[in-house]
């Protein structure tokens, strides 16, 4: 297991919209990489910011805040935040919150 | 055929000779019969010849083989005892003869369709009890010899031999068969709690009525069945075998042992009338050791404890099954505690010809001990059995409770960010020694991380400072403390209110205490399979 590690990878699609391929472990130690990360990618691009969360392993509520917040950045302008392929454990996490029906899961 | 009739010693040679022919016995039952039967016709120059067997309600002859008259044997003629020509053969232990038939003196209305003008019975018997009637009929009338009726009656005696060997081996088979089918062949394996059984039948291949069961109720409920049917054989393994489902049927529906034990009783009373047994039924709750149990007429559980004497948990019984007293049947609460041994038993095990059962109570208590379950029963067979012929049944049913090992961890880390993954990892890997689902998993690295992360933050910055982590497992029930070394901050933003809500929403309990070296988080969560029940 990829304990503690936490990476972001960038990929740009063709409708100006942009993926952010998260992997490894997010909490206090990490969330203001991934934050950093997700407020510059609002700024840098004009559509959805999709995030693919199919290879976290763990996320907790800085995480979350981290993605609540780029949320709310995305929101006014009618864009989305994307969650693509959420783990079992993002998908788990995410519904205990409430936030299921916030963040746009596909 | 005028030989019938023959007095010469050598025909009579012939004629016995003829009966007890040993290649008779090489045969099946029912080839064996015909056989006889055929050679009985031809020797008494007899039209017909048939064989009538009395039913298991011994109430009954039923038609089983037949020569000339084989649509007896087809229609399932049945001739009560007592009445008609072979009922009447049958009570009086003797051969008769009737010279002339008519609907009168038989019952059986082939007889008088086929018509037959003459019979000549004789009864079946072995070990002094009536098996059934063999009887001949001829076409024309006929005043049958007291040498015929010899004749007969020594066909009735091989026949009655042959039967007697034939149901004895058939019902000890059917009999082991249905047990091996009964008993369980292998006791279920729960989490922190540890079980043998053993089973000795009163006379070897000749089992009985006694019984045990282990019936997984829920995660952590499991019931526990010993009982025992009055009486032996196949007869009384077939109303075991009906008392077991029906207790276990009662069982699912309900965690009252005194009602279990109420319904199996009416049950009994209602549709066995004629059966009675004792049983013990309890349910025991593997996290608190808790054994709630009723007993109907049945002797009572021995408790094998740690550094002390066994002890017999003795509580004032309610009647046996099928007594159909209404009463209200009662519980009794027994508490097993971690590394005691519980037996249950059958009374097979302490009641000894010549002995009283005081003695046998006595005997098993000095032998019981605790530990493992498989090592305590063989002690206890070995003590109170030897090599002893059993007269009774026996049944030994035994459980231990345990404590569930590897219980937790504990744990210390730097308080720093990067002391979370190392938190995680040791979660991990000590859920997997226990029985959490993937869920149960998830919700605990969440809310513990969410623990660690709020004390990590507070005490960050301070010199040396250390967030430790105390894991625990009790029954089911996961029990994790997170404490640092300062007061505790209140939650602030939005993301540390998610904490709370988090620790909450994933546990079933969550305590914060503040004490002026620290703040503690205690926080409990029930895990397995069905903990959303």
């Amino acid at each position: 297991m990829r304990s503690g590690l936490f990476q972001i990878e960038r990929s740009r699609a063709t409708d100006g919209g942009s993926t952010l391929v998260l992997t490894g472990e997010v909490d206090i130690a990490t969330a203001e990489l991934l934050d950093d990360e997700l407020q510059s990618e609002v700024l840098a691009t004009d559509g959805d910011v999709r995030v693919d969360s199919s290879g976290l392993d763990f996320i907790d509520s800085s995480a979350l805040h981290a993605l609540v917040r780029a949320h709310r950045k995305l929101e006014p302008d009618g864009r989305r935040l994307v969650l693509h392929d959420p783990s079992n454990f993002v998908r788990r996490v995410i519904e205990i919150n409430g936030l299921a029906d916030v963040l746009m899961i596909e | 055929m005028p030989a019938v009739h023959g007095q010469g010693a050598q025909e009579k040679l012939h004629r016995l000779q003829t009966l007890t022919d040993a290649a008779l016995a090489h045969l099946s039952l029912d080839e064996m019969l015909d056989e006889l039967l055929e050679r009985v016709r031809e020797l008494l120059d007899a039209d017909t010849a048939a064989v009538l067997l009395l039913d298991p309600s011994a109430e009954e002859l039923v038609a089983t083989a037949a020569k000339g008259i084989e649509e007896e044997v087809r229609q399932g003629v049945r001739i009560p005892l007592g009445q008609g020509f072979a009922g009447r053969v049958a009570v009086s232990h003797r051969p008769l003869m009737l010279e002339q038939v008519n609907d009168t003196n038989v019952l059986n209305p082939i007889l008088l369709e086929k018509g037959i003008q003459s019979l000549m019975g004789a009864p079946l018997i072995a070990s002094g009890s009536v098996l059934g009637v063999v009887h001949v009929g001829t076409l024309t009338p006929r005043r049958f010899t007291e040498e015929d009726a010899e004749l007969l009656q020594l066909a009735g005696d091989r026949a009655a031999l042959a039967i007697s060997a034939h149901l004895s081996n058939h019902e000890r088979a059917a009999t082991a068969v249905l047990q091996r089918s009964l008993l369980p062949e292998r006791l279920p394996t729960i989490r922190g709690l540890q079980f043998a059984a053993r089973y000795v039948p009163g006379e070897p291949g000749n089992l009985g009525g006694d019984w045990y069961d282990v019936l997984l109720l829920s995660p952590d409920l499991v019931g526990l069945t010993i009982g025992d049917v009055v009486g032996h054989g196949l007869r009384a393994a077939v109303v075991m075998g009906r008392f077991r489902s029906a207790l276990r049927a009662y069982a699912i529906d309900s965690d009252d042992p005194a009602v279990v034990l109420s319904r199996l009783d009416t049950l009994a009373t209602r549709f066995e009338p004629n059966e009675m047994a004792t049983a013990l039924y309890g349910v025991l709750d593997r996290t608190t050791g808790t054994f709630r149990y009723a007993t109907a007429g049945h002797p009572p559980p021995v408790l094998a404890v740690p550094n002390g004497e066994a002890r017999l948990s003795e509580v004032p019984t309610d009647p046996p099954i099928g007594t159909g007293i209404t009463r209200k049947r009662h519980n009794h609460l027994l508490e097993i505690p971690p590394d005691a041994t519980m037996y249950l038993y059958t009374d097979g095990l302490v009641e000894r010809r010549g002995d009283t059962i005081d003695r046998g109570l006595a005997r098993l208590r000095a032998a019981a001990e605790p530990g493992l379950p498989d090592v305590g029963c063989s002690r206890i067979m070995k003590t109170l059995l030897g090599s002893e012929a059993l007269g009774d049944d026996c049944a030994l049913l035994a459980v231990r409770r345990h404590e569930v090992m590897p219980a937790g961890f504990e744990l210390l880390v730097p308080a720093r960010p990067t002391s979370l993954a190392t938190v995680r990892a040791e979660v991990r890997r000590w859920l997997r020694t226990t029985d959490a689902t993937a869920d149960d998993v998830i919700d605990l690295l969440v809310a513990i991380g969410e623990a660690c992360a709020n004390s990590i933050e507070h005490a960050y910055g301070a010199s040396d400072g250390k967030v430790s982590i105390r894991a625990r497992i009790e029954g089911s029930t996961v029990e994790v403390s997170v404490a640092d070394r300062g007061t505790w901050r209140a939650p602030q933003g939005q993301d540390r209110g998610r904490g709370m809500t988090l620790m909450r929403k994933l546990t079933d309990n969550v305590t914060i205490s503040r004490r002026p070296e620290g703040t503690e988080v205690t926080m409990q969560r029930r895990i397995g399979a069905s903990e959303s029940a």
